[in-house]
């Protein structure tokens, strides 16, 4: 089991490793804690201190049957702030931790060259804490039962929140920002609910660019701890047991793509090829989508082994396609993190008329068992009013409403 | 390169409650939405059918976390194949997490949730309550309890008797002249435990059905579930409960639960026989004093028209007899409830009910042990 006095020796082999090689390591205060905890932070998304909500419930007891059966494991969790945090699992060995501290360095370094995090706010902690003490406050005031059904119809649009943090991609940031939108300008709204809804979305902003940089940067820390542990000299003990861990990592499971093996994949690539002033420019510049189109050719293609799936389907129904199929398809699976891409139409939504939202359909068809639920909750409790999503379902165009009632679905 | 500085902690702050409390309402939430689907849960034929499968799963619409997103199902992603050199034991997924997790993890959403046949039960019986419950007729127990019973001159310090151990100081103060009363070592009494009978109540149920020709597997399955659930129900106020089976068709006679259950019978429906025998059992056995009794009839209600006024005038003495009698009768089809139904529902104190289909074994329990039983005169189950 680690102790503080234990940690402390093994940051002392890896740290100066770390930073000999060009890493970047602000202040990072390192938290011994329980699994028990690290499920709950995870939990949390990683805010310790957060707003309460049944759903961070139901994440835990998942996490924590997954791990009651060995299915998963958290080894680590790092949160953006400064200082960093890093929580670290006491119950790892201290091989295991080596490998770890390096990953969590190199996490460190990320968030703090990549343009994407510029500009998360440093003290999270503080803003998610005190939105918890007044969202608490709002439970005491007008009861459990109100905040609970604003929470949970604010969370069917909480990542539509606009992309204010990258390029502008669509039609204008503000008309993607819905649930601001719908903050403001909703006529059913009272003054504490804007206010929820106007937290969620704080909150959601600083979620988004780890987002869209899943794969960058957890590829970007399982390429520098495999460095990193060939620079430090192991005992061959302690060497197996890193490459055990690595191993475990790496693992992959169809249909799924594991960020770890594909991401440090790419920068693999890119510093056979280009040296290691083209990895440290990948980390500044690129989201996922930015790295897979610099880095992925047909032999990263190869060597990870990326194919098509259809319907989650693990049993080798994969159809075996052509190079080129297989990049723009991953591109599209990351692009805006994967959800579709929403914009109000603002000139056709006045405040007491329906809400428009215009999907933007790029040949995914969206998921019409959940859009009436979802498009109810919003009417109901954030809209009060219709709300109409206008998509393309099967080459026909849709026009979906709910207005609290009655769910309708017109092919326009 | 900046100095690189850091501090450690031993986790001591970052203890989680809030996380119960989340998850004490996802809990509860759960429930509420197992509840929502009770009527489904009652009449799950597997509940009835397997004793040794307690767990049920129940599918819960209410609790996914409904989103604006892809129909995963039909959308292509690009995976990775298994690795080859690792094989099956693939399938850890481990993650050095970055703050946020998932939100690829599309379509591990559907919430099946297992539910013990306690907690089902728990959340089924939360609204059923024992009707005119005789609290002063308790049969003797299976178990035993210990009691404080008696005096002795030894034991422990705190089974001390101040009473009698005052009693006895004074006795000897009398006896010994004494100028004022002392407690001696010798005066001190401590109560005695002896396990006795535990004294609690008892029940028993009356189980009957007609076995005639025309009753049908769906009959009977409506009748079984019904059954189950009154006994758990029972069982959960008494220590005690004891099932009388009483099949008939003509005649009527006592059987075992299996031959109750599955043996096919044919011939005509003598409602009355079995009503009889049901009081006969009552005053040899169970002595009213000692027993709440409740009698259940399930039938698809072809009684002969020549019985049906006896079992009216029979039906009504067990229903005196008895804290609850029940008449149910089971129809698939939209018939019209018997004579005997329509008699039994114009009399006060039987409970006469009429049931179509599956969920209605829900409804009848309500109806029955609802403790909100307003509807008891209404005499009548629509489905």
């Amino acid at each position: 089991m680690l102790t503080p006095s234990k940690l402390e020796s093994l940051i002392e082999q890896v740290l100066p490793a770390a930073q000999l090689s060009g890493l970047d390591c602000e202040h990072v205060h390192f938290e011994l804690v329980d699994a028990e905890d690290i499920h709950a932070l995870a939990s949390y998304h990683g805010l310790p201190i957060r707003y309460s909500h049944w759903s961070f419930g139901k994440t835990y007891g998942r996490l924590k049957t997954a791990y009651d059966y060995r299915l998963s494991q958290i080894y680590e969790l790092v949160i953006n702030t400064r200082p960093f945090y890093a929580f670290i699992d006491r119950l790892n060995s201290d091989a295991q931790t080596l490998l770890i501290l390096a990953h969590v360095f190199a996490h460190v370094d990320y968030f703090s060259h990549s343009r994407l995090f510029a500009r998360t706010p440093h003290d999270i902690l503080h803003k998610a804490a005190r939105h918890a003490r007044q969202i608490g406050n709002y439970r005491r005031i007008y009861g459990n039962e109100a905040v609970e059904s604003l929470l949970d119809a604010a969370m069917v649009v909480a990542d539509h929140v606009g992309m204010s943090l990258v390029m502008a991609r669509g039609p204008g940031e503000e008309a993607s920002d819905v649930l601001g939108y719908i903050a403001v300008h909703s006529a059913h709204l009272q003054d504490w609910e804007r206010e929820i809804l106007l937290m969620i979305r704080e909150e959601s902003k600083y979620f988004w660019p780890q987002r869209l940089s899943k794969i960058s940067n957890e590829g970007y820390a399982t390429f520098w701890h495999t460095r990193l542990m060939r620079q430090i000299t192991l005992s061959p003990e302690v060497a197996w047991e890193v490459a055990e861990l690595n191993s475990k990592l790496l693992a992959t499971k169809a249909p799924q793509l594991n960020p770890y093996a594909l991401g440090s994949q790419l920068y693999d690539h890119l510093y056979s090829k280009k040296g290691l002033g083209a990895v440290f420019e990948a980390r500044n510049m690129l989201d996922d989508a930015g790295l897979i189109r610099l880095a992925l050719d047909d032999e990263v293609i190869h060597t990870c082994h990326l194919d098509i799936y259809r319907d989650h389907d693990p049993n080798g129904n994969t159809l075996h396609a052509d190079l080129a199929h297989i990049r723009a398809q991953l591109i599209q699976d990351v692009e805006h993190a994967g959800i579709p891409l929403l914009t109000v139409m603002a000139e056709k939504s006045k405040p007491l008329g329906p809400l428009r939202i215009q999907h933007h359909y790029d040949g995914r068809d969206l998921d019409f068992y959940e859009l009436p639920f979802a498009l109810k909750a919003i009417a109901h409790r954030l809209w009060g009013g219709r709300v109409e999503i206008h998509t393309m379902k099967q080459g026909m165009h849709h026009i979906a409403s709910h207005d609290g009632t009655k769910w309708a679905d017109e092919v326009s | 390169m900046r100095t690189s500085s850091y501090s450690i902690g031993n986790g001591e702050q970052w203890r989680y409650h809030g996380i119960y409390q989340d998850q004490w309402r996802h809990d509860q939430k759960v429930k509420e939405a197992v509840k929502a689907n009770l009527a489904d849960m009652v009449s799950d034929e597997h509940i009835t059918i397997a004793d040794g499968r307690r767990v049920i799963n129940v599918p819960l619409p209410e609790l996914k976390e409904f989103r604006i997103s892809f129909d995963w199902q039909h959308v292509e992603t690009v995976g990775q194949t298994d690795d080859t050199v690792r094989g099956s034991k693939g399938e850890h997924k481990n993650s050095l997490g970055t703050g946020k997790e998932g939100g690829t993890e599309n379509g591990a959403d559907v919430e099946d949730t297992a539910v013990t046949l306690e907690e089902a039960a728990d959340i089924i019986f939360e609204r059923l309550t024992l009707p005119d419950l005789d609290p002063l007729k308790r049969a003797l127990g299976d178990g035993r309890e210990l009691q404080p019973e008696s005096w002795d001159k030894v034991g422990l310090k705190s089974r001390w008797v101040r009473r009698a151990t005052l009693r006895e100081a004074m006795k000897r103060h009398v006896k010994e002249h004494q100028e004022r009363i002392e407690i001696q070592p010798s005066d001190v009494r401590y109560w005695r435990y002896e396990a006795l009978p535990a004294d609690e109540g008892g029940a028993v149920v009356l189980a009957m059905m007609d076995t005639s020709g025309s009753m049908g597997t769906f009959e009977k399955y409506l009748a079984k579930s019904f059954f189950f659930w009154t006994v758990e129900f029972l069982r959960r106020s008494y220590p005690h409960v004891e099932l009388v089976f009483l099949a008939h068709d003509v005649r009527a006679r006592e059987v075992d639960e299996e031959t109750f259950f599955h043996r096919g019978s044919s011939g005509g429906t003598v409602s009355s026989s079995v009503y009889r025998l049901g009081l006969d059992i009552l005053e040899q056995r169970y002595p009213a004093e000692q027993f709440n009794s409740y009698a259940f009839h399930f039938t698809d209600g072809g009684n002969l028209t020549s019985d049906n006024a006896l079992a009216v005038e029979i039906g009504m003495e067990l229903a005196h007899r008895t804290n609850l009698f029940g008449y149910g009768e089971i129809h698939d089809t939209d018939r019209n409830p018997s004579p005997l139904f329509q008699s039994f529902q114009e009399r006060q104190g039987i409970g006469a009910i009429l049931l179509r289909r599956k969920e209605d074994v829900f409804r009848a329990l309500e109806y029955y042990f609802g403790k909100d039983r307003e509807h008891k005169n209404a005499h009548t189950l629509e489905a």
